[in-house]
């Protein structure tokens, strides 16, 4: 780990990191891109990097991403990153009360709480739970993607019906190509193209970037007002830290929690926390009125996040969300097998994810103190100039990868494919971790079959395998449990009255 | 405390049963192909298994869902987004809906132009930043000025990046 940390300061991956953060927060202040997004148009750019480098790049945008949409919230009243969204309804409050730096000042400080907590966490829990990860055979290896895509589904909301229908769609989607077992192809259609399948970028970038645009473009701002900022403030005391010692302790664990579950993400853990905090609050009135314990809890724990979303993609090799997913396709794209394996195979890397996490926190609070009047000017750009040049980079990095112009196309439709998904409100986290899951679940199972010679009841004599398969049936089963208790103690006072 | 859902509804929701026909036909043309595909010599499923097991109860899924929607029972809609600002049934002025087409028109013209022709990229990426931003702008005079030197500068920045720094073989 000390290399790791030595190897951040030399100038090359230095320079790398303060990019990735710079761009990461830039990316969190401008309304209409979101981090996983920028995430997935950087990637084909990482290509002719260095795998170190190229983790390095990725977390720095995340973090940095996490943490820059407090300025548009705090300033704006416009989440900037839609994690940010509970932030506003204090920060700016509070902004608006004349306090715009005190606010920025508490949103950082919780910002960089956050991720600290969070990467104690994700160092002590992340190798730990590898090693017993890597004695995961096939059979429970196939039980884990399958209980993993059906906590996603469950989690992503009330919607269990169209949440299966995404996962079965994006699983679907990765089946095109060679089949890996037979050498036979299959569903191609007669589609030359198809014959290597498609890639999980173009899908990222049309289904992510493109449709967030075309979702904006129906949203374009007209003029919004922006507070001026000042520097009065932007550093909190050490009294601060010690008076909300406690909420960002808290809300922190939350966002490390909310974070290990797929699909749930920091838009959720930071909602958690601001209801936990006011909840606990001994001034529970003043939140929605530009509370300080509101904005560092939202703060901490949306930064929190970012380490819990982590452990289960090095650990298990299983993404939670569109970032987490974004970096699991560069470690493939290096060559590297995520999941446990990448502790033993590849520990220079799990350490340079780890480090960065770290001194990517570090960085971030120092350019966010620094340089928050100037990254505030950003806000003032208007969407009208940014999309056009983020379409530019959704096509050129698209085209970047394989250099097969079959890639635009399907990154376009899939564009419409995911505003059209998500119009209907069917949940795109599942078919995005089903398309990365399910070549990883069909090779499991085939050679879990192939070593109990098509006997699939075998599953049943391994532990670990039932006790995962177990949990995804839980997990299937409580929404609509869940949903009877509840109607059925809605009836109870009727029918009593 | 959040109030639950009705079980019924009184209105045929449609976005919701066009998704589940989408869904079903689709999925019955992958179970179709699947089914023809040939067993492998090497493992007891074979390439159609996987591929036939998934259409399979993507179809039943979509069956249930056009059931519900028939019914007029109620269909859930997710909580959680990864494309945020689409809100089903929200009433977004008609000028808005035709910017979009006209986003999603020009982005594949710019990629046709791209993969088809031999049309500069430089050329062809000043034209359509210039051209896009003054339409997603309030189109002022003021504001073609401005689009056309974003253009330049943008088109000028992205190809000196795309080929001189990080090396690419542009479309």
């Amino acid at each position: 780990m000390l290399e790791a940390f030595a190897h951040l300061l030399t100038s090359s991956a230095f320079f790398v990191m303060a990019a990735g953060v710079l761009v990461g927060i830039a990316v969190g202040i401008l309304p209409g891109i979101t981090t996983g997004m920028m995430m997935a148009l950087v990637l084909p750019f990482t290509y002719g990097m260095s795998s170190t480098d190229a983790v390095v790049l990725l977390i720095g945008i995340y973090v940095g991403g996490v943490s820059g949409g407090l300025v548009t919230a705090t300033l704006m009243r416009m989440p900037g990153e839609p994690n940010a969204i509970m932030t506003c309804l204090d920060g700016y409050p509070l902004a608006k009360a004349g306090h715009p730096g005190r606010a920025l000042g508490l949103g950082n400080a919780g910002s960089i709480v956050g991720g600290a907590i969070s990467w104690v966490a994700l160092v002590l829990i992340a190798q730990p739970l590898s090693r017993v990860a890597i004695v995961f055979g096939p059979w429970e290896q196939f039980a884990l993607v399958c209980a993993a895509l059906v906590m996603i589904v469950s989690l992503s909301g009330k919607s269990l019906l169209k949440g299966l229908i995404a996962a079965m769609l994006g699983m679907l989607l990765a089946m095109p190509g060679i089949d890996p077992s037979s050498g036979l192809q299959r569903l191609t259609f007669g589609a030359g193209w198809l014959t290597a399948g498609l890639d999980i970028l173009p899908v990222m970038i049309g289904m992510f970037a493109l449709s967030q645009i075309i979702a904006d473009t129906l949203h374009l701002e007209t003029n919004q007002a922006v507070i001026r900022s000042s520097m009065r403030g932007i550093l909190i005391s050490l009294h601060d830290y010690v008076r909300h010692g406690r909420n960002m302790l808290r809300s922190s664990l939350i966002g490390i929690g909310i974070g290990i579950l797929p699909g749930v993400g920091a838009s959720v853990s930071s909602i958690v926390a601001y209801t936990t905090a006011k909840k606990v609050s001994k001034e529970p009135e003043k939140f929605g009125k530009g509370s300080e314990e509101a904005i560092v809890a939202a703060e901490s724990a949306n930064n929190a996040t970012t380490g819990g979303t982590l452990i289960p993609v090095l650990t298990l090799g299983i993404p939670g969300g569109l970032a987490d997913a974004v970096l699991l396709s560069a470690l493939i794209l290096h060559n590297l097998q995520p999941g446990p394996m990448l502790y033993v195979r590849s520990p220079e890397i799990v350490n340079t994810i780890l480090a960065t996490h770290l001194v990517a926190h570090v960085m971030m609070f120092s350019l966010m103190t620094v340089g928050v009047l100037l990254f505030a000017r950003l806000m003032t750009i208007s969407r009208a100039w940014i999309f056009p040049a983020v379409l530019v980079i959704c096509v050129v990095s698209t085209f970047a990868l394989n250099n097969r112009p079959a890639d635009i196309w399907v990154m376009l439709a899939f564009g419409v494919v995911g505003y059209a998904l998500e119009y209907v409100k069917a949940p795109l986290a599942p078919l995005l971790i089903g398309f990365l899951l399910a070549p990883l679940a069909e090779a499991q199972l085939r050679t879990g079959l192939m070593a109990s010679g098509g006997d699939f009841l075998a599953i049943f004599d391994r532990p670990i395998a039932v006790a995962f398969l177990l949990v995804g049936i839980a997990m299937l089963a409580w929404p609509p449990v869940a949903a009877a208790i509840r109607r059925h103690r809605q009836e109870q006072p009727l029918a009593g009255s | 405390m959040s109030t639950p859902e009705p079980e019924k509804t009184p209105r045929l929701d449609l976005a919701d049963l066009v998704f589940g026909i989408v869904m079903l036909a689709g999925s019955l043309v992958v179970l179709l192909y699947a089914m023809a595909l040939p067993p492998s010599p090497y493992d007891p499923l074979g390439p159609g298994a996987f591929p036939k097991a998934l259409s399979g109860m993507l179809a039943a899924l979509s069956l249930v869902l056009i059931a519900r929607v028939l019914l007029r029972r109620t269909v859930a809609r997710s909580e959680t987004s990864l494309v945020y600002g689409v809100e089903e049934g929200e009433r977004v002025p008609l000028a808005r809906y035709l910017l979009a087409i006209v986003l999603a028109a020009a982005t594949v013209a710019y990629s046709a132009l791209l993969i088809f022709t031999d049309l500069p990229f430089l050329l062809l990426t000043i034209v359509y930043i210039a051209a896009l931003g003054f339409v997603l702008s309030g189109r002022t005079p003021r504001d073609l000025a401005i689009a056309v030197a974003v253009g330049i500068g943008l088109g000028l920045a992205t190809d000196l990046i795309f080929t001189r720094v990080l090396l690419i073989e542009l479309p």
